[in-house]
């Protein structure tokens, strides 16, 4: 996993290319997390995200909870491929970022 | 001299190959790893590849945190596909304690993100990912195959 970030104005902007998985969602979540203090926005390009297991659906439901519920800042998920809209539809993640799937 | 095409001829089913490795995290990426590459030698398509890779992260991770809780042991994956009648085929076997992953509770995802719990996500996509999905306990293993068609 590979992950092309920039902040400013409160804004972070990732693109996370690759998968995420048991082995990299830590990776994940440390990179959002060490600047979510800073933050009103996140936007999240998964372009080039192959697919996503169930340890990275954690990490996107704990920073959705901090970002959206706890800071009520913004969130933005763009470009998801068929296999990764899969994965959120038949967890019902497709429901929990229904407004935020852009 | 051998016919060498005696040696195909009985063997109606694929080429499967089996991989052993200790059931602990760090060897989650190896795991995939093999699912990986063998599905796609055999000649998978890229997208079932992928949902392969998906539940081998969920099953290979289960078996790590719950097949040994007084110790060690090894989880072995038997990978196959079959070209011509569309299939790829993943077998998980642990001799861990007595744990049918189908049996559990199954998460509501009817709820909102405030009230979803943690567990359970996992089993989820691979019953929903998968075209088969059958559980024994046979031998004193758990043994866990899953079929996806393409």
């Amino acid at each position: 996993m590979t992950i092309e970030k920039t902040l400013e104005d409160k804004v972070l902007k990732m693109k996370v290319s690759g998968r995420v998985d048991t082995t990299t969602a830590p990776d994940l979540e440390k990179e959002i997390r060490d600047c979510i203090d800073e933050i009103e926005e996140l936007d999240l390009d998964l372009g080039e995200l192959e697919y996503i297991s169930s340890a990275g659906l954690r990490v996107l439901l704990s920073i959705y909870k901090t970002l959206i519920n706890e800071k009520q800042g913004k969130l933005a998920i763009s470009n998801v491929n068929e296999t990764v809209m899969e994965v959120f539809q038949v967890t019902g993640f497709d429901d929990i970022l229904h407004d935020y799937l852009v | 001299m051998q016919d060498m095409k005696q040696k195909s001829a009985g063997s109606a089913s694929p080429a499967e190959k089996k991989i052993v490795l200790p059931a602990e995290l760090p060897r989650v990426a190896e795991a995939i790893g093999f699912v990986e590459d063998t599905l796609t030698e055999g000649g998978c398509p890229q997208p079932v590849v992928f949902k392969m890779n998906i539940v081998t992260d969920e099953i290979f991770s289960n078996i790590c945190k719950f097949a040994y809780p007084d110790g060690s042991g090894n989880a072995v994956i038997r990978a196959s596909v079959d070209v011509a009648a569309k299939k790829a085929r993943l077998i998980f076997s642990d001799s861990g304690v007595d744990f049918d992953p189908l049996g559990r509770e199954r998460p509501d995802t009817a709820l909102p993100a405030e009230e979803r719990p943690v567990g359970g996500l996992g089993i989820l996509m691979v019953r929903k990912m998968m075209d088969e999905v059958s559980y024994e306990r046979r031998g004193g293993e758990n043994i866990l195959t899953l079929v996806k068609n393409f």
